[in-house]
């Protein structure tokens, strides 16, 4: 069961993207996050998408798993895209959608509804999916009614009004969407390919100027990659913790919520005692062989900034100036 | 012989109601392999932490290498002083094999190059030299006690402790570890302290410490102690297998003497069947 335990994201691989110096793909990964929003128009939202895909297709990780990552937001970035397209009033607006699309939602309100009760006494799907359903769709069905209702025009019904929808606003909320999909289809990218010890090392370098104003970089670095160590091994002993407690009799899966939380606690103080005393002989291991903190020390591990990492910043200088260039 | 390590008078409590060590005088000579023998509670992890400065003694003082044991010299000390714990988890500190044989080198500020040379070294010596990137889950308990080994013996010290290496291990790998210091023996420019309940462990020391109630109860070789019935159990410890054996069979008249070493006794079964 541990061998499938991953540490961060990271996927085994190899390509040129693979290769780069982890200082570089981190700082021009946060670097990415900024200028993404100097783009305001068509070209160059193009380019940004071109540029993003251009690294993604050639980086030799497989596209599902840009979608795994982009998937878990979905529903924000849709909600993001809503919520625009309600409040975003200014510009052309576009012919009013009107009754048809609150009636179909109705239809597919209803038809939810009567799924329900269906499958509650037939109780072929799993039970714990209908409430859900039904909690999701009337939630989106009052949601809305209530965003089509700001300051729109009443007819008869009361549920059917009219709906006016802006030029810009759909422009914009596509902006927004394909911001979103860059922004994290980069990020991901930089985790995919990059072990999370190179990640530490990278974060370490960067941060290494703040060690005028005495911040402990090296310490923290190391506290990074000593957590990241140990998640696999506090895993292994929670299941051993889990195991042991369910062997006495403790129950983590049923009951309601005021049981489940004296389970889990049943579970959080013994793994609280362990930690404590890991760490408390892990210090002394560490302090055994030298360790003292705030020494300088030298380090296994290099960092070669070679002559690609150099074209890959200077890419994204040349795409910074193509934003300030066609940016309106 | 040249005494490394002296102890003289020393004295330390956890609680300062009971002493955890009473009176302990000890001197390990260089280039001797010790082996610290006592039962649970008997004092002999608390010495191993006296001994490196993880832990201030009440009374007392530790001379290593010549040097006293100190605020002033206790980083000293520690980078001769190689040490392995009892939990393999939880001194593995690197994200990597490679990485956590650094460690110690790191902290002593070695040179990247150097350091690379002695990991290939030690790795070698430990037969860890596939495992070099692993990570520390994919490891057994045996093979992260060898890399933690590698780790103590990249540091160059003269001193190496063992502190109940070999507890949290199967069979096998206590085995492997028990070889493997045997090779380090062998090797002979290292003083080797072997903290154990390990009988069999034991057994491969030149010298033998018996402990109780943190203090030194008797010292010799381990064919002197380990067939002193009488003295193992009121230590709490068990006699070895063949001594067990060799006794019940000199009570039938077949052998006439007690053999700790499985050798020994092989061989006078041997004699005893030409004789017949």
């Amino acid at each position: 069961m541990l061998d499938n335990i991953k540490l961060g994201q990271y996927l085994h691989g190899d390509s040129w993207y693979y290769r780069l110096d982890p200082r570089g793909k981190l700082v021009m990964s946060t670097f990415f996050i900024v200028i993404i929003f100097m783009a305001n128009n068509w070209i160059t939202y193009l380019a940004a998408t071109l540029f993003t895909l251009l690294i993604v297709l050639t980086s030799g990780v497989p596209l599902k798993y840009f979608y795994r990552s982009i998937k878990p937001i979905v529903v924000l970035i849709f909600f993001t895209f809503f919520l625009n397209l309600f409040f975003y009033r200014t510009g052309t607006p576009l012919p009013p959608l009107n009754i048809i699309i609150n009636k179909i939602i109705v239809i597919i309100y209803g038809v939810f509804v009567a799924l329900l009760i269906t499958f509650r006494f037939t109780k072929v799907i799993d039970r714990y999916i209908i409430p859900k359903i039904f909690k999701i769709t009337t939630l989106v069905f009052i949601l809305i009614n209530i965003l089509l209702s700001y300051g729109l025009n009443y007819t008869e019904f009361s549920w059917s009004f009219h709906w006016i929808i802006y030029k810009n606003a759909l422009i914009n909320g596509g902006y927004i969407i394909l911001r979103l999909i860059l922004i994290i289809s980069m990020s991901s990218l930089l985790t995919f390919t990059t072990k999370p010890t190179d990640l530490t090392l990278a974060i370490e370098h960067v941060l290494s100027p703040l060690k005028i104003f005495k911040f402990p970089v090296s310490e923290l670095a190391l506290m990074i990659s000593i957590s990241l160590r140990f998640i696999p091994t506090l895993l292994e002993e929670t299941q051993k913790v889990l195991k042991a407690q369910t062997s006495r009799g403790a129950d983590f899966t049923e009951g309601n919520i005021k049981d489940k939380v004296i389970q889990i606690i049943s579970l959080l103080v013994p793994m609280f005692i362990i930690s404590f005393k890991r760490a408390e002989e892990l210090a002394n291991a560490m302090e055994a062989r030298g360790y003292i903190p705030g020494r300088k020390r030298t380090s296994l591990r290099e960092l070669r900034w070679r002559f690609t990492d150099n074209i890959y910043v200077l890419s994204f200088i040349l795409l910074t100036a193509f934003f300030i260039y066609f940016r309106s | 012989m040249v005494p490394i390590v002296e102890i003289s008078e020393l004295y330390f409590s956890y609680d300062n109601k009971n002493l955890a060590i009473n009176n302990l005088n000890l001197t390990i000579y260089e280039k001797e392999w010790v082996c610290i023998l006592g039962h649970n509670g008997s004092g002999k992890s608390t010495l191993a932490k006296l001994l490196i400065g993880l832990l201030e003694p009440l009374k007392g003082a530790i001379k290593v290498n010549g040097k006293i044991l100190s605020q002033d010299t206790v980083y000293d000390i520690r980078r001769e002083t190689g040490i392995v714990f009892q939990n393999p988890d939880n001194q593995f500190v690197g994200s990597t094999v490679a990485d956590d044989i650094a460690f110690g080198m790191e902290n002593q500020q070695i040179s990247r190059e150097e350091m690379k040379e002695r990991i290939d070294k030690y790795i070698r010596k430990v037969r860890m030299e596939a495992y070099l990137q692993h990570e520390p889950h994919l490891l057994s308990g045996g093979q992260k006690q060898r890399v933690a080994i590698a780790g103590a013996l990249a540091m160059n010290t003269k001193i190496l402790i063992f502190d109940e290496a070999t507890s949290m291990l199967d069979p096998q790998g206590r085995e492997d570890i028990n070889t493997l210091i045997q090779e380090l023996k062998n090797d002979g420019d290292k003083t080797i302290i072997s903290i154990t309940h390990d009988i069999n462990e034991a057994m491969l020391a030149d010298r033998v410490i018996v402990m109780k109630d943190g203090t030194v109860m008797t010292a010799g070789s381990p064919a002197e102690i380990l067939k002193d019935e009488a003295l193992m159990n009121d230590c709490g410890l068990d006699v070895p297998l063949t001594v067990k054996l060799s006794q019940e069979l000199k009570k039938y008249n077949i052998i006439d003497d007690i053999y700790v070493k499985q050798e020994d006794l092989v061989n006078s079964l041997w004699e005893y069947n030409l004789k017949k």
